[in-house]
C-alpha cells in the first residue's frame, strides 16, 4: 500500500516492483525572493502571493514584476533550494541500534494511501 | 589401520593437507549485506575431525533487507575445515543484491575477533559462494543488478528528489519525469541536479522552459548531446559512467516553479551494488 509523507506530502511505494525497500527522503524546499509590503524576504514557493513583487528576466533585462502581472517568457530569478524543515529521511543510519526505527529522521511520519 | 567410521588413518593427512586447521576455540561466521526481502542463506561446510570423521557444519542466516550487515556464527570442533559454501535457501537474489563473507573467528558473542577470511562475494539463486577457491571480491566490483525504480511522486509545487540508499552504490543510467505546469503565466526552467547530500556535483539546464498549461517529459541519459526530441520531450545529459554512493541525491531545481505545478514520480534506471 502506498504511503504519503506527512512532511512533504509526497506519495511512494515502500517496496519497489523488484522487491526491494524504497527509502523516501523529503526533497529540499524552494525559497523565492520576493518584496512584500516594501520589505525583501524569502518565502516558500507555495506561499508566494499575487501581490508580491519578484525580479524577473524579461527581454534580456532584470526587472521587478508583480506576481499577478507576469508576462509569458518572464523568468523568475533568485530561487534557491534549502533543506526542508522537519524533513523525513527513511535511509538507514547504521549507527542506530537494530530493533527500533533506524531511519535518519522521522519527520512528521507517514499515512497509508488508500486508492 | 581402518577405523569403524571415518577416514582411514593413512589417508587423513592427505585429505587434511587441503584444509584449514581450526582449534576448539575457533568458530565460523557468515556475514551478509542484503537488499532483497525474503532471502534466507545457509552456510554449510565439511570438517575432518581429529578422529577422522567427516562432520557437517551448518548455520542459517536470514539477513535483513536494508543492506546493513547481519551475521550468524557456528561452532566447530578441532580439525580441518575442508570445504564449504553459502547458498540461498529462500529468495532469488541476483548479483548485486546479497553479498556474503565467511570468516574464521574467535568467540561467539560480544567481542568476536575475526582471524581469517575464507571468501566473500555475491550469492545468487544460481551461484553459491564456494571455498576453497572463493575470491574475496569487492562488493562494488563487476556487474551489479539493473533496477527500474519509481521514485516519490512529489506534491504540487515540490521538486522530485531521490536519494541513493545507505550501503548502496548506484550507476545512474537514465532518469525521466513529467512536469505539468498550471495555468499561471510564468516561465519554468528545470535543471537536473546531482549532489552529495549537501553540495551540487553535477547540474544540467534543460535548455527548454515550460510555460503555462504545458506538459513535458524530461529525460536524462548518457547521450552525446542534449536536444529536444519533440515539443513534449526534453533530453538532458548525464556524465558517462556516473557512479553515486549512498546519500547522494538525484533531483531537480525548477526556477519559476509555481505552487500548482506538478512534477510526476521520476523513473530511474540504475545499476546497483552493495557497498559497505
Amino acid at each position: 500500500m502506498p504511503k504519503q509523507c506527512l512532511t512533504c506530502r509526497g506519495v511512494y511505494e515502500p517496496q519497489t516492483a523488484d522487491g526491494l525497500e524504497y527509502y523516501h527522503a523529503c526533497p529540499p524546499v524552494l525559497l523565492v525572493a520576493v518584496t512584500r509590503a516594501g520589505a525583501p524576504l524569502e518565502v516558500f514557493s507555495t506561499d508566494v502571493q499575487p501581490t508580491d513583487t519578484i525580479n524577473v528576466l524579461r527581454a534580456g533585462a532584470v526587472v521587478p514584476a508583480l506576481v499577478a502581472a507576469l508576462e509569458a517568457g518572464d523568468q523568475r530569478l533568485g530561487d534557491r533550494l534549502v533543506p526542508r524543515p522537519d524533513a523525513r529521511d527513511e535511509n538507514i543510519d547504521p549507527a542506530k541500534p537494530a530493533g527500533r526505527s533506524r531511519a535518519r529522521a522521522e519527520g512528521k511520519g507517514t499515512a497509508d494511501v488508500r486508492r | 589401520m581402518t577405523l569403524d567410521s571415518g577416514v582411514p588413518a593413512p589417508f587423513r593427512f592427505g585429505l587434511a593437507a587441503g584444509g584449514v586447521f581450526v582449534s576448539n576455540d575457533e568458530n565460523i561466521r557468515i556475514t551478509a549485506l542484503n537488499s532483497l526481502a525474503g532471502v534466507r542463506l545457509a552456510l554449510e561446510a565439511r570438517l575432518l575431525s581429529l578422529e577422522g570423521t567427516i562432520e557437517t557444519i551448518r548455520v542459517e542466516l536470514v539477513p535483513t533487507s536494508d543492506r546493513v550487515a547481519s551475521s550468524a556464527i557456528a561452532g566447530m570442533r578441532e580439525g580441518w575445515l575442508l570445504m564449504g559454501h553459502v547458498r540461498p535457501l529462500a529468495g532469488a537474489p541476483r548479483r548485486g543484491q546479497c553479498y556474503a563473507r565467511v570468516e574464521i573467528v574467535r568467540g561467539r558473542t560480544g567481542d568476536v575477533q575475526p582471524i581469517a577470511t575464507l571468501g566473500g562475494g555475491y550469492v545468487t539463486e544460481t551461484s553459491s559462494l564456494v571455498w576453497p577457491g572463493a575470491p574475496c571480491e569487492d562488493s562494488a566490483a563487476g556487474r551489479g543488478v539493473i533496477r527500474s525504480i519509481t521514485g516519490t511522486d512529489p506534491a504540487a509545487g515540490v521538486e522530485p528528489s531521490d536519494t541513493v540508499p545507505t550501503n548502496a552504490r548506484w550507476g545512474l543510467m537514465a532518469w525521466r519525469a513529467r512536469l505539468v505546469a498550471d495555468a499561471t503565466v510564468a516561465t519554468r526552467t528545470p535543471q537536473f541536479i546531482i549532489d552529495d547530500g549537501t553540495t551540487i556535483v553535477w547540474r544540467w539546464d534543460a535548455g527548454t522552459s515550460a510555460t503555462a498549461s504545458t506538459s513535458r517529459d524530461y529525460h536524462a541519459g548518457v547521450v552525446g548531446y542534449a536536444s529536444p526530441v519533440s515539443i513534449s520531450e526534453v533530453s538532458m545529459a548525464l556524465p558517462a559512467g556516473l557512479v553515486l554512493p549512498g546519500g547522494y541525491r538525484i533531483r531537480t531545481l525548477t526556477s519559476g516553479l509555481q505552487a500548482g505545478d506538478n512534477w510526476g514520480a521520476p523513473q530511474l534506471l540504475v545499476e546497483e551494488w552493495i557497498e559497505d
